[in-house]
Formats: C-alpha cells, structure tokens, sequence
C-alpha cells in the first residue's frame, strides 16, 4: 500500500523505507558524588524519531522539481500529522522535521533523487 | 557497436587508412538502485551517468609520426556499411572524441616483415550532457 503522512501521498512517486531511529525513556547520565552512590533520573518518554529514506521519481526535471517543492513545503511547515508507512503501521502526531535531498538529481531514463526525511513526535 | 573494415575514416584532420575495425563500448558510470520495504528485490534502477568508450584499430603500412595525443578533444567519423554496395550506408560520427590513449604493436609475419597495429582509444563527449555522443545516420551514395 501507499505511504502517507498528514493524509498526503508525497512520496509514492518511488521506493520508499521507514526506520525507526529513537525510543524509549529520556534519562541523565548517573550521577555520583563522594557521598552517594550512583544513581539515573528517569526524566521521560523520548521523543520518537522516525527516518524516512527514497528516492523521488519523475518523468522530467520540472515534475521533479514540482514533487520536490512539495515536500520542502511540508518539512518547513511544521504542523503534525499521522505517518503511515507500506503496512498500513501508523505513528500519530509526527512532525516532519526535515527533507535532505542527496547532493545531486539523477537524470537518466528518468529524473530522480535520494532524499533522507526525518519526523519526530515532540515532546512525547 | 562494433563496425569492421569501415571506410573513409577521419580523427580531427587525420584521414586514418588501415582501419580494421571501430568498436564503441557503453558503460554505466554510475547505477541508482533502491529497494523497498516490501521485500527482497530491487524496486528501481537507472543509469544517471553512463561513459561511452571507443576504440580505433588500424594497420600500419609506414612510418608516421602524425598520431594524435592523449587530451586531444578531435571529431571522429566514418561510413560503413553491410555490403560494399551503396544500399544503406550509414555514416557514423562523434562530434567530440577526446583521445585517452595511442598505442602502437609490431609483430614479425610469417614472411619476416614487420607488420605494425595502432590502437586509438578516447571517451565520446555528448555535445549537450543529453544528446548521444555517437550518430549513425543513412546517406546515399558510395561507401
């Protein structure tokens, strides 16, 4: 199936993955001091961290372009939305934090780009 | 593409006589693969840079002194065909073939003469980045 994220299917134009790079409990580092043992704060639930990394694909540079643009637009808008990856597995309240094209659009047969997205859930 | 015995060949404003065969080889520079999370096999492959090789072989008769050299960016062309006759000749051409190599081999025949082999390699240059730097178009006429 399609992946979405705020109900927008910005990526299905190519191959796609979603990792999950972060979770689990936000803790400091033990502390010890010459009277006391050891000891870690527990301070909360990390924040989720999800990585999205693919390839965006178009017929021609300008529809390339168009794609790319729409996505530059979410990633710097910063309102939350639900992750839905290929499986249907959703992640509610994600932010899209960040959209890193790699340093160079293929042109071959097609137009094309690598791209690194990352979402985080704030303050989770 | 390989094209044996071609005719009325020209590097830059070299005629080269002796031409026994022109052979271009593609060859992708770089290949985009990418997988998906669905499964094992590759979803998606494309050759964003691709490097086209060519190779003039030719025979030696007499000395020369006049061969191109390695950097020289020279047009190459030639005319070939499937028959000597004039149905369907084509004539090749690279707009822009820098030289990468000259290379030169002598070997004694079997009557004790020297016969001497000039091998001329270069990388074909796209006049656009788009464009394919090789042309083969139909002409009429002799080969």
């Amino acid at each position: 199936m399609a992946s979405t994220f705020a109900g927008l299917a910005l990526f299905n134009s190519g191959p796609h993955r979603f990792v999950i790079r972060s979770a689990g409990r936000l803790v400091r580092a033990p502390f010890q001091t010459p009277l006391e043992l050891p000891f870690t704060i527990n301070e909360a639930v990390r924040e989720l961290w999800i990585v999205q990394r693919g390839r965006l694909i178009a017929p021609t540079n300008a529809e390339l372009m168009t794609l790319m643009d729409a996505v530059q637009a979410r990633a710097e808008l910063g309102q939350f939305g639900t992750l839905v990856d290929h499986h249907g597995k959703q992640w509610t309240s994600m932010t899209m934090l960040s959209f890193d094209p790699d340093d160079r659009i293929d042109r071959g047969r097609v137009c094309s780009v690598r791209y690194r997205v990352e979402y985080l859930r704030f303050g989770a | 593409m390989i094209w044996l015995n071609p005719a009325k060949v020209t590097l830059g404003a070299l005629a080269l006589e002796g031409v026994t065969h022109i052979a271009i080889d593609r060859e992708a520079e770089r290949l985009s693969e990418e997988w998906t999370d669905l499964g094992p096999f590759a979803a998606f492959a494309d050759v964003p840079e691709q490097r086209v090789r060519v190779l003039i072989v030719r025979r030696v008769a007499q000395s020369e002194t006049a061969a191109p050299r390695p950097g020289d960016a020279l047009a190459l062309s030639f005319r070939t065909s499937a028959t000597a006759s004039a149905a369907g000749v084509r004539s090749v051409s690279v707009a822009q073939l820098v030289v990468t190599g000259v290379e030169h081999a002598v070997s004694a025949g079997s009557s004790g003469a020297a016969s001497a082999t000039q091998r001329i390699r270069g990388v074909a240059l796209s006049t656009t980045g788009s464009a394919d730097p090789v042309t083969e178009t139909i002409v009429e006429g002799e080969v």
